[in-house]
């Protein structure tokens, strides 16, 4: 359908970066967990105040919150949204504003496949508590 | 015999890299990481304990990670530094590398990798230090004479990893009770990282021969050092100079050996080696204000003067804060500080 975006493929990059930092003998699972439950309480804010960053011109913020977003969401191996950001960051640091404003909704659209991925991995730990 | 973990710091503004970082290296990598939120903090870190391998971010608050790369390569020459961002362009490969970093990763970074790169660097950077190493002993009267003359140059030592040592051949009895001074010249020589050897000799009345001269010469043959500190033999104190005599004949096969400025040193105390401690100066404080039941008593240890005098000494020796010394003899690279100058050299940055 014409407008849509292609759907890109969160769920394995995600699982794989996560078994990853959970290691072979699962020694790093709590800090997965705790790095996934910083991310999902913290990306919303951190996305709105891009989103008010850039409304506002204020190109240093919008390039201090991509930034910071591209490293927390390489971490996770969300790579879509962590590429997305990147070219927010760089449209920022280049005072570049339309292209600020251009790169905000794929980010948005990025995030939105990659937190129902890590809300899914967040109740199956809970559940097998 | 295993060897001491690497010891690794860590700065990044990002709480949850400085997690993940942290865990790679320390829970699977087996090293002791110390971590820090800004660079500021970092070079604190530095100048109080040794460091293997620095692994920074780019952006940080304040100076970046690029910044405090030069500033690395001033005061830790060698020290192995690798540098990390999520910045997606080359340009800041480039201008990491041209800044002399080691190592550049992009974030995210793969786990083996970083811990392959810091086991590399830090295995390497163990090797060349292993080859430079100095033992380091320092020879004083009483308590607090080494930390009032080389405090600064001894904390640049223990930064480095040498091994530290201080003599002590007095417990200070004219200056107050003696069991309170040596527990206060056990606290400075833990801070600083050192062993003590702590004699009961008579306060005011020390001889140049038996037991000061054994004394020391059974320290020498313990800690076998390549560097010794001592009172000059300019100095109205006669424990001093009876310290500076012993020390000269027991140290005669000791490669390196220099002379340390005392409250009482006379206008005859001539230095021709300058060691800047800028980032050593706060440590020196913190030494000095192990020996508590002196520090109200002593003007000479009032922490202005102390500060005034190495502001004073940097006119010499370059950076801000500097220590004074009058070397013998010096057959090793006597470079703790790496900002350490000579008259000469000193004298030549003036001619324009």
């Amino acid at each position: 359908m014409a407008g849509e975006r292609e759907p890109v493929e969160v769920r394995t990059p995600i699982e794989r970066r996560l078994a990853e930092i959970s290691g072979p003998d699962g020694g790093g699972e709590p800090l997965v967990r705790r790095l996934v439950g910083g991310f999902l309480e913290r990306a919303p804010q951190q996305l709105a105040e891009l989103a008010t960053a850039a409304a506002d011109g204020d190109m240093p913020t919008a390039a201090t919150v991509a930034h910071r977003l591209v490293g927390t969401a390489g971490n996770l191996g969300a790579d879509e949204l962590a590429i997305r950001c990147s070219e927010v960051d760089e449209a920022a640091r280049a005072g570049q504003r339309e292209l600020v404003a251009a790169g905000l909704p794929p980010v948005e659209s990025a995030f939105a496949d990659v937190e129902p991925v890590l809300l899914d991995l967040r109740r199956r730990w809970e559940a097998e508590r | 015999m295993t060897a001491d973990p690497y010891e690794v710091v860590v700065i990044d503004d990002d709480p949850d890299s400085l997690l993940l970082i942290e865990d790679v290296l320390g829970r699977r990598g087996g090293m002791r990481v110390t971590t820090a939120g800004d660079a500021a903090t970092a070079l604190v870190l530095l100048s109080q304990r040794p460091c293997d391998v620095v692994v920074t971010d780019v952006e940080l608050p304040g100076m970046s990670g690029l910044e405090l790369l030069a500033q690395l390569r001033q005061g830790h020459p060698g020290l192995p530094v690798v540098i990390i961002t999520a910045y997606p362009t080359v340009e800041y490969a480039v201008s990491a590398l041209r800044s002399d970093a080691d190592e550049f990763l992009q974030k995210p970074f793969d786990l083996d990798d970083l811990l392959r790169v810091v086991r590399r660097l830090a295995s390497s950077g163990r090797e060349r230090q292993a080859a430079g190493r100095h033992r380091v002993l320092a020879v004083g009267a009483h308590p607090d004479d080494v930390e009032i003359g080389v405090g600064g140059l001894l904390s640049a030592h223990a930064a480095r990893g040498d091994t530290l040592a201080v003599v002590t051949l007095t417990r200070g009895a004219r200056g107050g009770e003696t069991m309170a001074r040596s527990g206060e010249s056990r606290s400075a020589a833990e801070l600083l990282g050192a062993r003590l050897f702590l004699a009961d000799l008579t306060d005011t009345q020390l001889p140049v021969s038996d037991p000061t001269l054994s004394f020391i010469q059974q320290a020498i043959g313990e800690m076998a050092p390549d560097v010794i500190y001592t009172h000059s033999l300019n100095d109205f104190h006669q424990d001093h100079r009876a310290v500076h005599q012993a020390t000269m004949v027991a140290a005669r096969k000791v490669p390196t050996v220099a002379c340390y400025q005392s409250p009482s040193a006379t206008v005859d105390f001539q230095p021709n080696r300058f060691a800047a401690i800028d980032e050593q100066l706060d440590r020196k404080l913190a030494l000095l204000a192990c020996y508590r039941s002196q520090v109200e008593a002593r003007d000479y240890l009032d922490p202005e003067l102390i500060t005034a005098t190495a502001r004073y000494w940097s006119r010499f020796g370059g950076g801000r804060y500097s220590e004074p010394l009058e070397v013998i003899r010096d057959r090793t690279t006597l470079d703790p500080t790496a900002a350490t100058l000579s008259v000469r050299e000193r004298e030549a940055s003036y001619v324009h």
